[in-house]
């Protein structure tokens, strides 16, 4: 178990900056998700930690120890690897040993882990199979009982469950979680899916060409997103954004656009700090917006239907604006047809307002 | 990022009129499915055998004039007395005569050392040439060059290391005899040393293809496995020992495969290094065949050496096969 230190990292291929002034203190025990789309350098980032790559600038600490010039086998972590990397001429016992092996391990110790790791991870029955023999998702409950047999000071995962099917990786998930709960051990998971790190993190660093964009709790990443890439990064069905102007002032600020007006409330006037007129973004999530067939008393979108996405529990209603298109989620029994009109509704709390050219959040 | 501008042309609800909405009734209801399935009575016709048949008769053809005829003939005269003009039933005797042919056997003898000394040399410098160059700087430029003595007729390079060899003119004879490698004598003169000068320079021709192989090998050797390894604690060296090796494993096979046969088949450069000589110190199997068959004209003993020699192989390249498969990943 380790605090993961990151001192103004970077990594250069050439002259492309690949990671760019990277700064993360990672908690002891912490669960920390590196987001981004690919190509954003998490993925450098990750071998860079398990020392596969050089660091071109910067240091990485373990514990407040420099750990840049250990070879890979000095620094104690653990990796799982997007696509399992199991060695294909040993056996399933063979592979979760290898570790314990390569450090010299008595064989009845390494009996004895490797089967306390087996039974965690429910893969007890394939201990002689060879990995051809396994399926996805018994290879990568393999690759994650080789990193968990001994007892690293860090685990690196990197998109272990990408290549599972959908329910298995939602599966998965609870089980990933649960493990890293169960053993303690501070864990660095790079994901391209927000929703796996939504739903596994303690901590988010959302990354985005190289740099880092926002580090924080899921709660703070999707409730208080610093700037409008990882607003409509993170959250599915992604936030919508429309083109606005405020206008006004003092106590009497609006937010216009071609399809409504909308009051802006005291404090949101005041973080605004003194933006008074003039183009905002405004960011608002589908779960923040209410649909009706009615004209309600409250401030209203106009729109028209567009079409209705029914995904059982939920629907998404994607609703023509004059200049841009919205989507609203709603409940299932909404019973508006593509093509008519309809009201859009907004949480007065429940919106963003990003600036128009740099994409800084406002609130 | 769901700023999802449309097109000018786009005014809501002019689409109804040009397409026609079809409506679906919520209170459809749903239909049964048949729980059993039954075979269709008549499946479609496959392409005809005969005519893949006929396709390959040409090929057949073309393939049994030049290669069984000649194999089925060889068999033929390993069984007869074959003289210009004759030949005569001999009742096995090219073969049992082969028990007491202390040339043959000593043949087999001094094959077995030089394959397996060409092939360990080969493999063990090609192997490790090949993980030196494998992404070294100038790569491509120093395999071309390295690439360069296998292009060489084997004959020309028989030619050329025995001058090179030459006692009183030779390179490199002089260059061992300085370092005090070697006395007066070449080393192709002694009959202790003369198997050792084949081998140098087979090993000198054919080290390069076993390196341009291994290369290829290296190159698809899973990068994330000797990552993992690394993780995992491996050094360097373990790491190749534990993953490269095994993964290098059937190219190496097909290495020894081919090189293997050539040894038992290529007589060109021992020919021209040696003739067999001195003594029959370098008249490996094959060349002793060629003496019996084409010096001293006895096809048919000829034809009996070469199916002992053919057998041999066909059985060592079906083992080295057999092992090769079993290496194979087995599919799930």
């Amino acid at each position: 178990m380790a605090k993961v230190s990151f001192r103004s990292v970077w990594k250069k291929y050439g002259d492309l900056a690949a990671v760019k002034d990277l700064n993360i203190e990672c908690a002891d025990g912490t669960f920390l998700s590196i987001l981004g789309p690919s190509g954003c350098g998490k993925s450098s980032t990750m071998r860079m930690i398990a020392g596969l790559e050089h660091i071109s600038a910067g240091d990485i600490l373990f514990d407040d120890r420099r750990i840049n010039d250990l070879a890979p086998k000095d620094r104690d972590v653990a990796m799982v690897f997007e696509n399992y990397a199991l060695y294909p001429h040993k056996s399933v016992f063979e592979n979760m040993a290898n570790p314990l092996k390569l450090r010299g391990q008595s064989a009845d110790r390494i009996k004895e882990r490797v089967m306390a790791a087996a039974s965690l991870l429910e893969i007890g029955h394939l201990m002689n199979r060879r990995p051809q023999e396994l399926s996805g998702g018994q290879k990568q409950r393999v690759a994650i009982g080789r990193a968990i047999v001994r007892e690293p000071k860090l685990f690196l995962f990197d998109e272990p469950i990408a290549h599972l099917d959908a329910k298995l990786r939602a599966h998965m998930r609870g089980e990933i979680k649960h493990m890293q709960r169960t053993l303690g051990t501070t864990m660095i998971y790079v994901t391209h899916d927000q929703l796996e790190a939504m739903s596994m993190a303690d901590m988010i660093a959302v990354m985005h060409d190289g740099e880092l964009q926002q580090l924080g709790t899921p709660r703070e990443v999707y409730n208080h997103p610093v700037n409008a890439w990882v607003a409509g990064f993170v959250g599915e069905p992604a936030m919508n954004f429309l083109t606005c102007d405020v206008r006004g002032e003092r106590d009497d600020v609006l937010l216009t656009h071609p399809n409504f007006a909308l009051a802006l409330k005291p404090q949101q006037v005041q973080r605004l700090n003194g933006h008074a007129a003039g183009p905002v973004r405004m960011g608002v999530r589908p779960d923040a917006l209410g649909i009706s067939m009615q004209k309600l008393a409250e401030p209203v979108i106009t729109g028209e239907i567009f079409v209705n996405e029914l995904l059982g529990g939920d629907m998404i209603v994607d609703v023509q604006l004059a200049d841009a298109r919205i989507r609203v989620k709603t409940v299932p029994e909404f019973d508006g047809a593509p093509g008519e009109a309809c009201y859009v509704t907004v949480n007065r709390d429940k919106w963003h307002a990003f600036d128009a050219e740099t994409g800084r959040a406002f609130f | 990022m769901t700023d999802t501008a449309l097109s000018d042309q786009y005014v809501p609800g002019q689409s109804q009129g040009l397409f026609r909405v079809r409506e679906i009734a919520d209170n459809v209801e749903a239909r049964p499915v048949p729980s059993t399935v039954t075979m269709p009575a008549k499946l479609n016709p496959a392409a005809s055998r005969a005519y893949f048949f006929w396709l390959m008769v040409p090929a057949i053809v073309l393939l049994a004039c030049i290669s069984l005829y000649p194999f089925f003939w060889m068999i033929y005269m390993s069984l007869h007395d074959v003289e210009i003009g004759s030949t005569v039933w001999n009742n096995f005797e090219n073969f049992t005569k082969l028990a007491t042919d202390s040339r043959y056997l000593k043949g087999w003898w001094l094959l077995i050392q030089y394959s397996v000394m060409c092939l360990v040399l080969q493999i063990g410098i090609g192997v490790f040439l090949a993980v030196a160059l494998n992404g070294a700087r100038f790569e491509k430029i120093l395999v071309t060059t390295l690439l360069m003595p296998m292009m060489m007729a084997p004959i020309v390079a028989g030619l050329v290391w025995h001058f090179l060899y030459n006692g009183t003119f030779g390179w490199y004879h002089w260059l061992l005899q300085s370092v005090g490698i070697l006395g007066p004598k070449s080393i192709l003169a002694s009959t202790s040393t003369a198997l050792i000068g084949i081998v140098i320079v087979d090993v000198w021709q054919w080290t390069p293809l076993i390196t341009l192989i291994t290369l290829a090998g290296l190159k698809r050797v899973p990068q994330d496995q000797l990552e993992a390894n690394m993780v995992d604690g491996a050094s360097q060296l373990r790491n190749f020992f534990a993953i490269t090796l095994p993964n290098l494993y059937p190219v190496l096979l097909i290495a020894v495969m081919l090189r293997f046969m050539d040894n038992f088949r290529f007589i060109d450069s021992v020919l021209a290094l040696t003739g067999g000589g001195p003594g029959n110190a370098t008249k490996i199997l094959p060349v002793y065949l060629f003496e019996v068959s084409f010096k001293f004209f006895k096809l048919g003993r000829g034809a009996a050496i070469a199916l002992t020699l053919l057998i041999v192989t066909i059985v060592l390249g079906m083992i080295l096969v057999r092992i090769f498969d079993r290496q194979q990943p087995r599919k799930a």
